[in-house]
């Protein structure tokens, strides 16, 4: 099933993996660098699955799901947040904030689909 | 892994080390910016993010050393950034030099090549200045709140393991009531699951689906599931975030059980969950409802989120959101196209594309033999006696004018700013300074100043030989310095700028400047220079860039490895570049590089001299002139000047002083181009005759021919021969430089 | 073992063999990229006699050596006869002129002889070794060697 993705790095590598990644498991793959942009992109691209970073300039990604939630629209979106440490700390604060999982980089294909997976699909 | 053929993930990890690059260089702004006294809680955001993400990436490539480089710099970059602060100089210039080791580590990995070594020395001097600041909350940077209370709860659900779980484990500890755990275990087939879910009403709130769940689940194994629709209320009452229903599954197939428990990895806290071996009696789902409830009959996930969706109304299923388009996938993926075609910039203020540099350097090939193929057809034309005023030369002349700007455009795509040369040079300037004991600033000035990608790569080496020089032999020690009533710390400014068609670079520091008795005493001891040779202020200077020169009394370790500034002008002339310096004693010294923006093309005069069609750079003509015999003057038998513009100038015969023909019988009546070089010393040089002016593609000498005096390049016209682009800077200089070796051959 | 060519198993030299004036020379084929014939190059101001000038190589600039100079032996007076060797060392391409080219033998690398002592004379180093193919002499040249002043090698 192809679901449309967006996905939300400020670090254009993350977004190339991502791309390639989600790309060869058929899904529909959009990109944005930061939480603002990513925002800006989410009537055009009306996402099914979002998946964000945290550390971004502009808009990071806790204030990006904030804003997310709040648009009715996409109070449901699943949206996976990208960390670096399974930090419990910080996937409590980005539950909080309506993150509905996590992804732990680095990533690889699997592991990125099988999240996906479990919130989407 | 071994893959042959094209690996997009090798084009990631190519193109991440570019990014690495890009964030490096924010790295060293965000650093500069705070040893400048920064107090933007955003700058140092943005160093962290900047060393996060090389991190990030690095972890995806499986680069170790830098992982774990990047981890330890960011861990101490978050502690300064949640409050710490960063307490000037002493602070970042560790942070500097973490910061040098990252690139080195980014760049050794990006080789192939081992890791540098003193890491470890590095990590634990920026650790340790660290350590002195008050300790940060531990756990995830970006200002988490720091009270527990503030803090959203979350506390991890120990999973009931029946049959799993050890002795005197509370087994209903998810609090469900099922009854009494594990009563049917004994008698259960082995490899039989039985899970039980109740989602919490928060469970809706985090974009979470039990139907997710609930699939992945499926997919494990064979497997029933039912759903409990006993607690959902009357229609009225029906609230759309509350959550009312309950699942069954019952897993066969001897599932491991961790596998099951990363089922609910997500949704955990979120939800009652109870993990049993075995499968489950009839009616024991809850106390409710029986086996032939309706509610309870098995159900497909896919029915499951109508009940319990937030984003549905639970009766018009999907009603709320709106239809997908047709082909979503073709619009998503148009406007995905149009994101990463942009750069992924769509928000930037100018969009931008990577392209491999061989195929810009391709296309500015291709344009000039454009541009060549052009002049052998306006050529071909001329011979074929075409006139002018034909409609052909008019369409000749309008293509050309279109080549031309094509050509602008295709150089501009070239250029780059100087701005990571700058951030080279600063580092070099840390560096140096730092094993000399100076104290030493870097002011740059002009760091978005573009010039082709060539000319900044070619630049790298003299540049560095100017900073170590000038942190060498041009700053002054704390001590000197106080004496001369000068501020300890010396300055060294590095600037570019453009000025009429080239770039000018020019590195000043405000140290001790030239003693120039001391470079003409050391220049008459190396047997330079004449000891009568009576040179001006400015050729004394001009004396640094001979060959073998070096005002160093000690030969330092820094700059001192037999390469003097006659390398640096070297480099530079090779370029099509010229440098000058202009100094006073005890104030400083500046040296300014003239460059031309591009290695590519140039305006230039072809002119015959010796009987070879040559080329002039037209930046460095100041007019044409038939040499009339009245403004002719001789200084002793050698010299000649003319009189042109009201002054006299040297006549330097070009055909003879290339050694291309024998020197001409008289002046008087020849044709004379007045040059000027960087310092505005002129000669007039006496060419057979002046042909065309225009545009000269050119081409290189291929390196070690360009050590060739007076020849800056050649280029290829219009009949397809090969054409020397002349200097006349070193044509000037060289005329200066066998007089004073007639000087001291006649001193001698 | 193959051979970085991949073209034999045994380590067996192809060479291209040409003439100056009375002399003949051969260099290793692989060090070759075109051979064409001569055209006018543009003369280098105050070069070595040797370095005879600059050619267009189909659009980039290419120096051209005068072999026979550069091995002590009088200066080649050019014609249409003679043919310039483009050959690539070091990454970098210059043409060689020469007489005329003869042939491509093959031989081993025990049939070459190392070259005798020459004493101090111009171009004794350029030349890595002698074969004899039906009894003639070739000298094969070490372009590294000969192009080592071109080249800026040797400082």
């Amino acid at each position: 099933m192809t679901l449309r993705v967006l996905a939300v790095d400020d670090s254009r590598t993350i977004r190339d993996l991502l791309r390639m990644a989600l790309s060869e498991a058929g899904h529909a793959v959009a990109l944005a660098e930061d939480g603002q942009q990513g925002l800006n992109l989410l009537d055009e691209t009306d996402p099914d699955v979002i998946i964000s970073d945290i550390n971004m300039p502009r808009l990071d990604g806790f204030g990006f799901i904030e804003a997310v939630r709040a648009r009715d629209r996409f109070r449901a979106t699943p949206i996976l947040i990208l960390t670096t440490e399974s930090a419990p700390e910080l996937k409590a604060r980005a539950r909080a904030a309506g993150a509905t999982g996590w992804i732990v980089k680095p990533f690889d294909a699997a592991k990125l689909i099988r999240a996906i997976d479990m919130v989407a699909g | 892994m071994a893959d042959p053929g094209p690996d997009p993930l090798a084009e990631i990890r190519n193109s991440f080390f570019v990014e690495c690059e890009e964030l490096l260089e924010s790295l060293q702004d965000a650093l500069t910016d705070l040893q400048a006294g920064s107090s933007d809680p955003e700058t140092i955001n943005t160093a962290f993010r900047a060393v996060h993400s090389i991190k990030g990436g690095a972890g995806a490539f499986a680069l170790e050393e830098l992982v774990g480089f990047a981890h330890r710099f960011e861990s101490v970059m978050d502690t300064l950034r949640s409050g710490a602060g960063v307490a000037g100089e002493t602070d970042t210039a560790a942070l500097f030099r973490a910061a040098d080791m990252l690139a080195d580590l980014v760049r050794a990995a990006r080789d192939g090549l081992p890791a540098p070594p003193g890491r470890e020395a590095i990590l634990a001097e920026l650790e340790r200045q660290s350590a002195s600041a008050p300790p940060r909350e531990a756990g995830f940077p970006t200002g988490l709140p720091s009270s527990p209370s503030e803090r959203p709860v979350f506390v991890p659900v120990k999973l009931d393991i029946a049959g799993l779980a050890p002795a005197g484990h509370q087994p209903d500890q998810s609090g469900n009531g099922t009854g009494a755990p594990g009563s049917g275990t004994a008698q259960s087939p082995p490899g039989v699951w039985t899970i039980r879910l109740r989602p919490h009403d928060a469970l809706f709130e985090t974009g979470n689906d039990v139907v997710h769940v609930l699939r992945v689940l499926q997919s494990l194994g064979p497997s029933v599931i039912r759903c409990d629709t006993s607690g959902l209320p009357e229609f009225d009452d029906l609230r759309l975030l509350e959550s009312h229903l309950s699942w069954t599954v019952e897993l066969e197939g001897n599932v491991p059980e961790a596998d099951i428990l990363d089922t609910f990895e997500f949704i955990e806290g979120l939800c009652e969950i109870s993990i049993r071996s075995g499968r489950t009696s009839p009616g024991a789902v809850s106390s409710g409802p029986d086996q032939d409830d309706p509610g309870t009959n098995p159900v497909d996930p896919g029915d499951a989120r109508d009940g319990a969706d937030p984003g549905r109304s639970g009766v018009t299923p999907g009603a709320e959101r709106p239809a997908p388009p047709a082909s979503p996938t073709i619009t998503f993926s148009d406007r995905h196209q149009s994101l990463s075609a942009g750069g992924v910039s769509a928000i930037s203020d100018a969009a931008t594309v990577r392209v491999a540099l061989e195929r810009i350097d391709r296309l500015v090939n291709q344009v000039g033999e454009l541009v060549i193929n052009q002049a052998m057809l306006a050529q071909s034309m001329a011979e074929a006696g075409i006139g002018s005023g034909s409609p052909v030369a008019a369409g000749i002349d309008a293509l050309s004018v279109l080549i031309r700007d094509i050509q602008d455009s295709v150089m501009m795509i070239r250029a780059q700013p100087v701005k990571p040369l700058f951030q080279r040079a600063a580092r070099i300037l840390r560096e140096s300074a730092a094993s000399v004991g100076k104290e030493i600033r870097l002011v740059t000035e002009g760091e978005a100043t573009e010039i082709d990608k060539t000319v900044i790569e070619r630049l790298a080496d003299p540049l560095t030989h100017m900073i170590r020089n000038a942190v060498d032999h041009g700053i002054e020690d704390a001590v000197t310095r106080r004496a001369c009533g000068k501020t300890d710390q010396g300055t060294i400014r590095l600037s570019a700028r453009h000025r009429s068609g080239r770039v000018l670079i020019e590195v000043a520091d405000d140290g001790r400047g030239i003693d120039r008795a001391a470079v003409l005493r050391k220049a008459e001891e190396r047997g330079l220079v004449a000891a009568d040779a009576g040179l001006t202020e400015s050729e004394i200077d001009n004396l640094i860039f001979l060959p073998g020169f070096s005002t160093a009394a000690t030969v330092s370790n820094l700059s001192g490895r037999g390469v003097g500034m006659d390398v640096v002008r070297r480099a530079i002339a090779a370029m099509g570049g010229r440098i000058s310096i202009a100094t006073e004693l005890g104030a400083g010294t500046t040296f300014t590089i003239s460059l031309p923006l591009t290695l590519a093309v140039m305006d230039g005069m072809v002119i015959t001299a010796g009987g070879e069609t040559l080329v002039l750079p037209l930046s460095c003509i100041v007019e044409t002139a038939i040499i009339s015999r009245r403004d002719l003057a001789w200084i002793g038998a050698g010299s000649v000047l003319v009189r042109l513009r009201d002054a006299y100038v040297p006549v330097i015969d070009l055909g003879s002083a290339l050694g291309l023909a024998s020197p001409k019988d008289g002046l008087a009546g020849a044709t004379a181009i007045l040059v000027a070089d960087e310092d505005g010393s002129r000669a007039a040089l006496v060419v057979d005759r002046i042909n065309e002016q225009r545009q000269i593609v050119i081409k290189g000498l291929g390196g070690a021919i360009g050590g060739m005096p007076g020849v800056a390049a050649a280029t290829i016209l219009g009949d397809g021969r090969v054409a020397l682009i002349l200097d006349p800077a070193e044509l000037i200089g060289r005329r200066t430089q066998t007089t004073e070796a007639e000087a001291l051959l006649k001193a001698g | 073992m193959k051979s970085p060519d991949g073209t034999t198993h045994r380590a067996e030299l192809e060479l291209l063999s040409f003439r100056l004036g009375e002399q003949d020379f051969c260099v290793d084929i692989r060090t070759i990229r075109e051979i064409r014939g001569w055209t006018r190059a543009t003369p280098l101001p105050h070069a070595p006699p040797w370095l005879r000038g600059l050619i267009n190589l189909r659009g980039t600039v290419l120096p051209v050596i005068d072999l026979s100079s550069r091995l002590g032996m009088a200066p080649v007076v050019p014609d249409a006869r003679n043919v310039i060797i483009v050959a690539e060392v070091a990454t970098r391409q210059t043409g060689l002129l020469v007489d005329a080219v003869s042939d491509i033998v093959t031989v081993s690398p025990e049939a070459l002889q190392p070259p005798p002592a020459l004493g101090d004379c111009q171009g004794a180093g350029c030349v890595a070794g002698l074969a004899v193919i039906d009894d003639r002499m070739l000298r094969l040249l070490d372009l590294h060697a000969v192009l080592a002043p071109e080249l800026g090698v040797t400082a």
